[in-house]
């Protein structure tokens, strides 16, 4: 009898932990999300009505089509650009280790600090214009934060620059497995360097490749904190994304019923990400 | 067909030797192959040739070319690897093609010598597998015909049988050595296994510590080798080595120095041994040219046997000197048995102290 609970009681302080802090709360936000519930008022069953409402609100098809928009655009730039980093990190070079170190910084900056950084670089006074203008590529200073049209991209550009050192990493692990004398046998085959990458690395990246997409596309449906200290999800709620268009639901308007529906949402997208790469992922190691 | 030539070749890790010069010529069409234990520099050099480890002093030629500093991507040599160095996500008919493919081949020369390798290495079956899908034996055939497409210069193979089980070890010893034969190109080849080094050489070159302690024919090699590690290396069981001296006294003998009373004596034949009384040296023996006898006042008290079929090693000591002996199967000898043994004088092989070979006495012998 006891064998047989063992593995589960070795199990039980870890699931205790889980189901705590994460099935219980999902479970939570699942109920709350049919009621009205505003942390003050007993809450109402409302059924499915948070969800009506939450298809009629153009400011949710806005947040979503924002989330949508940063999925499409950073998951490949993450995806790829990182393996061209890590191919030059990878060379012995003296002092690369520094570069190395230099590429991650941003990685375990506080998110916070870079976000705050960026504004400053962001602003129509800011050292972006200053750089731009010293070259005389402008001559007026650009609104980057406060032009809808390109304050999303704006914020894109700072999760990019903060996400690729991280993703660089894990590509680094992938190139180092790659056995050293596969580009032995290629340039004795007289195959360029270029052709070297594009044939062997990039395909035997493969697994990685879908790796790091499977960790980009939901960090990227989660974006958060860029949003929140660069432009508040502003202008005319143009940065605006899921998360954020959830924060602002729930803790300014404590419409936790409401924020809990657009929650759901959020997790069935995310849900459904990570179904497709892990599906995409299996086929990658199925073939090694 | 190119020959090579290496000119006082060394190779420097940091204030470390790890190859002493070494001048070398590699005739064009030669099968050389480099043995050593592993450490001793064959890999390092074979590398050099192939332009993938810098040479730190002296040049390497193909021909009259120099090519010291040439990358290794201009000299159309072709390295099989002992990890076979395939490309995984390519099938074998990709693996073979890529290298042609990436270099501007036009389709019909790619099918054409694509087609001539698999068929030269049978390899049909196999075109749309991945290496992943192969057998340890049927990726090395891929990696030679990978080699083979590319029409090199000169073939490099750097422990290519290693990481195969010995019945397929032996059948692609006979693959190699009748690719070589078909081919007729210079190949290069680098063991630890001595066999190997035997049945495909036309030369052996026999590397210790960075250095070349012996090059020639296999025949060569064995029969007369040049120094004690070159001897102890080639050959299975190891060749037997006694240390002592020579004694004039009533004939020439030959005193192992362990056991001065009791121990082992061997009659020299004068003719053959230019040593005098009082001469301290090494013989060595090898164990096949031991012969039983019926009566010696030579035993060997056995310890241990070895059952290979038609022959049997056996382990044994004569007081406190091993040795080794090497013959047909003897159905009635068993473990604790006494065997009588003569050690042929016109067997034995003399070095000197610091471990070369002292020659025998050529003039003295008796014409042919």
């Amino acid at each position: 009898m006891l064998p047989r609970l063992t593995p589960y009681l070795f199990l039980s302080p870890a699931l205790f932990i889980i189901g705590t802090f994460v099935f219980l709360p999902m479970l939570a936000a699942l109920l709350i999300s049919l009621s009205d519930y505003n942390m003050i008022e007993t809450p109402r069953w409302l059924g499915l009505a948070q969800y009506q409402r939450l298809f009629q609100d153009p400011f949710f098809w806005n947040a979503l089509g924002n989330s949508l928009l940063y999925l499409l655009i950073v998951v490949p730039i993450l995806s790829i650009a990182p393996i061209f980093l890590a191919v030059l990190v990878n060379k012995k070079i003296p002092g690369i280790a520094f570069f190395r170190s230099l590429y991650y910084l941003p990685v375990v900056t506080s998110l916070i600090v870079t976000g705050l950084m960026w504004k400053w670089v962001y602003e129509e006074n800011g050292v972006l214009n200053f750089i731009l203008q010293s070259l005389h590529l402008i001559n007026t200073p650009i609104a980057w934060l406060a032009d809808p049209s390109l304050s999303l991209f704006a914020v894109m550009a700072v999760t990019v620059w903060t996400g690729m050192g991280f993703y660089m990493v894990i590509y680094l692990a992938g190139l180092q497995s790659i056995p050293k004398s596969l580009y032995e046998a290629a340039e004795l085959q007289n195959i360029s360097r270029l052709k070297q990458t594009l044939f062997i690395t990039i395909p035997m990246l493969r697994p990685y490749i879908a790796l790091v997409a499977v960790i980009s596309s939901i960090a990227a449906m989660k974006i958060f904190e860029e949003i929140y200290v660069i432009t508040g999800g502003g202008p005319l709620s143009q940065t605006e994304t899921l998360v954020f268009f959830i924060y602002e639901n729930a803790f300014i308007e404590f419409d936790m019923g409401y924020a809990s529906a657009a929650g759901i949402v959020l997790f069935c997208v995310t849900f459904i990400l990570s179904i497709l790469n892990l599906l995409l992922t299996r086929e990658t190691t199925n073939e090694k | 067909m190119t020959a090579i030539s290496l000119r006082q070749v060394e190779k420097k890790i940091g204030a470390e030797r790890i190859i002493h010069p070494i001048d070398l010529q590699i005739q064009s069409g030669e099968f050389i192959v480099f043995v050593g234990p592993s450490g001793c520099g064959k890999s390092t050099l074979l590398r050099m040739l192939a332009g993938l480890e810098p040479v730190s002093h002296g040049e390497i030629y193909y021909d009259a070319l120099n090519v010291t500093k040439m990358a290794a991507r201009k000299r159309q040599v072709a390295m099989v690897f002992q990890s076979y160095a395939l490309y995984p996500h390519m099938n074998v008919e990709q693996n073979l093609s890529f290298g042609l493919r990436m270099t501007g081949h036009s389709k019909q020369e790619i099918t054409r010598r694509v087609g001539k390798a698999v068929d030269m290495l049978r390899l049909g079956d196999y075109l749309s597998r991945k290496p992943g899908q192969l057998s340890g034996g049927q990726c090395q055939r891929v990696a030679i015909g990978r080699a083979l497409v590319q029409q090199p210069k000169i073939f490099l193979f750097d422990e290519p049988l290693s990481n195969l089980d010995a019945d397929l070890r032996s059948a692609m010893r006979i693959e190699i050595a009748r690719l070589h034969a078909e081919l007729g190109t210079t190949m290069v080849y680098v063991t630890h296994d001595q066999v190997e080094a035997m049945t495909l050489a036309d030369r052996i070159a026999i590397l210790n510590a960075g250095r070349i302690e012996q090059i020639g024919t296999p025949d060569d090699i064995y029969k007369h080798p040049q120094n004690i590690f070159a001897a102890e290396f080639m050959g299975t069981p190891k060749i037997n080595l006694l240390a002592g001296e020579v004694r004039q006294e009533d004939g020439l003998w030959f005193i192992a120095q362990d056991e001065p009373q009791n121990g082992i004596k061997i009659k020299l034949d004068p003719n053959l041994c230019r040593l005098s009384d009082g001469k301290k040296c090494t013989i060595a023996i090898r164990p096949e040219d031991i012969e039983l006898v019926a009566d010696s006042a030579l035993k060997l008290k056995v310890e241990h046997m070895e059952k290979l079929g038609t022959n049997t090693h056996y382990f044994g000591k004569i007081g406190q000197q091993s040795l080794r002996l090497s013959a047909h199967r003897t159905a009635e000898i068993t473990v604790g048995n006494e065997l009588a043994i003569h050690i042929p004088a016109e067997k034995l092989h003399f070095f000197n102290r610091s471990g070369q070979r002292i020659p025998a006495n050529r003039s003295k012998l008796p014409a042919p």
